[in-house]
């Protein structure tokens, strides 16, 4: 039994956007907490 | 490896790495002017946010294995290999909830030493000691000698001048700047390692489709695509119980935990574990395309870079140099400050010098991180090369640290008969194992065992631990 190409598609294509989502979601995290004074 | 066959010419390795050793350099400088006391050093003042804390939590996991390795474990293991390697990160997910935890009932705490010998004596502490200290030392002379041997590969720099230069460069921000040069630095390095990850893995799509990678691999290496390949499977227990017990025990998880601002652990670790979950699987995918794009790979451990020369010539081999000097500057940073805290704390405080002023520890602490940086630079200088069997062998060391955390961390019947017991038969067990049957079974095995005789005791125990006395540590 093997993985299928759809399964790879899946997880290859999911993690990039995974990678891609979290760096932008850390970016905003970083804004909000200077915003909130919040670094450290 | 010759001039000729890196992947970039020197001088361009140079002015890289000149560069960014500027840019650390003159951020820990920075931030240091902040730091009045060993608790500013030790702990950034115990005040940090939820971005840098989540940041930091995922780039000290990103090590130059995370990068290096995981293109390797696919190309060996296949598709099971890099999902293997994203049970690390279940370390992380698991520890968000001991790090409230550890926050709530030490806040005035400094090191997981100052846990093990509140929690359980001395002996149990001694012990820990040990075992953490063989396992840290291991890891920051393969992280520093992987420096030298990946800036060597990638640009031709001498292996000698790289080695020296980064580890150079992480003792110099670590001494000046402490923890807060390590977290400020590592947000800047967890960035700059997504947007390469995420860069160089569409541009690799964009050369080879999945499809073709997929036919490729069933043409020519079908059992990569194996759903039960037996060695793949086994790798998946290995990693995931080697990354509960390196972050349940080390000092450099624990450090963050008394860091992070109170409500802020918890939220920062499970953050920095979905930031690390998909990395092992876009930074490992590349090597399955080596077939389908025709890279020729000598070494197994060098598929990633040579399969991101190949489709981008010298743009993807500099992303490349520089994804990987930030991953081993943002755990080597994490290991010395640690390392280092750990040493001050448990040795030079609590058994030398119980009066020193915080002035004093502060200046002990840069000491000690000095030192550990020569000790590591004189280790790694002979280049041995054969430092990740050791790392692998510090496996049930670390597994049989598991259970004494958890337990003592959560009921009051855990008790330093199951944490002495639990963590010496367990390693001993475990190192026979490694050495019988393989590495693959010693960490499990350790901890197995480990489990058992801790529960065992925990559950015969009468003795009930009263928590107050994990906060007198001020």
């Amino acid at each position: 039994m093997s993985f299928s190409a759809e399964f790879l598609s899946t997880i290859i294509y999911g993690s990039l956007i995974w990678c891609a989502l979290t760096g932008l979601g850390l970016a905003a995290l970083l804004i909000r907490d200077m915003k909130n004074g919040d670094i450290w | 490896m010759n001039e000729a066959a890196a992947l970039l010419p020197p001088s361009v390795g140079w002015l890289l790495l000149a560069l960014f050793s500027a840019l650390w350099i003159g951020l820990g400088v920075y931030w240091g002017r902040r730091n009045k006391s060993f608790e500013d050093h030790a702990l950034a003042g115990r005040n940090i946010g939820l971005a840098l804390g989540s940041a930091t939590a995922a780039a000290t996991w990103i090590t130059s294995n995370t990068t290096m390795l995981a293109p390797q474990f696919a190309l060996e293991l296949g598709v099971w290999g890099m999902l293997a390697y994203t049970t690390a990160s279940f370390g992380l997910f698991l520890f968000a909830p001991m790090a409230g935890r550890i926050r709530k009932l030490m806040p005035t705490g400094y090191t997981s030493g100052d846990f093990f010998r509140l929690r359980y004596g001395r002996t149990a502490w001694a012990i820990y000691m040990v075992f953490t200290l063989f396992y840290s030392l291991t890891w920051l002379v393969s992280m520093a000698m992987a420096g030298g041997i990946l800036l060597n590969a990638l640009s031709g720099i001498p292996y000698a001048w790289g080695m020296t230069v980064i580890l150079g460069v992480c003792v110099a921000y670590t001494m000046r700047g402490g923890l807060a040069a390590v977290i400020g630095t590592d947000f800047i390095q967890s960035l700059i390692i997504i947007v390469g990850v995420v860069i160089v893995g569409f541009a690799v799509l964009s050369h080879v489709s999945v499809e073709q990678i997929h036919e490729n691999l069933e043409a020519t290496r079908p059992a990569l695509l194996n759903v039960l390949f037996p060695a793949a499977i086994m790798a998946i227990f290995n990693n995931l119980l080697f990354g509960l017990g390196e972050v349940f025990h080390n000092n450099v998880w624990w450090s963050r935990a008394f860091a992070f601002r109170d409500g802020v652990g918890g939220k920062a670790f499970a953050l920095g574990g979905l930031i690390w979950f998909p990395i092992p699987v876009a930074a490992g995918f590349i090597a399955l395309a080596s077939g389908a794009l025709n890279v020729a790979v000598p070494a197994a451990d060098m598929v990633g870079p040579l399969v991101v020369a190949h489709v981008l010539g010298e743009f993807g081999a500099i992303a490349i140099f520089i994804v990987v000097f930030c991953s081993l500057a943002s755990s080597l940073d994490s290991l010395l400050a640690a390392t280092s805290d750990l040493l001050t704390e448990d040795i030079y405080r609590k058994l030398l010098r119980p009066d020193a002023t915080p002035d004093k520890l502060k200046n002990m602490a840069q000491y000690v991180t000095l030192a550990l940086g020569l000790f590591t630079w004189a280790v790694c200088l002979p280049r041995i090369g054969t430092l990740a069997s050791v790392l692998f062998f510090a496996g049930p060391l670390v597994g049989a640290m598991i259970w004494p955390i958890v337990t003592g961390l959560y009921w009051r019947s855990a008790n330093a008969t199951g944490a002495v017991g639990g963590m010496l038969l367990g390693a001993g067990v475990g190192l026979v194992c490694y050495f019988a049957i393989g590495w693959y079974v010693a960490t499990l095995m350790a901890t197995a065992v480990s489990m058992v005789w801790v529960l065992a005791c925990t559950h015969l125990s009468k003795s009930r631990f009263d928590w107050a006395q994990l906060s007198e540590t001020a």
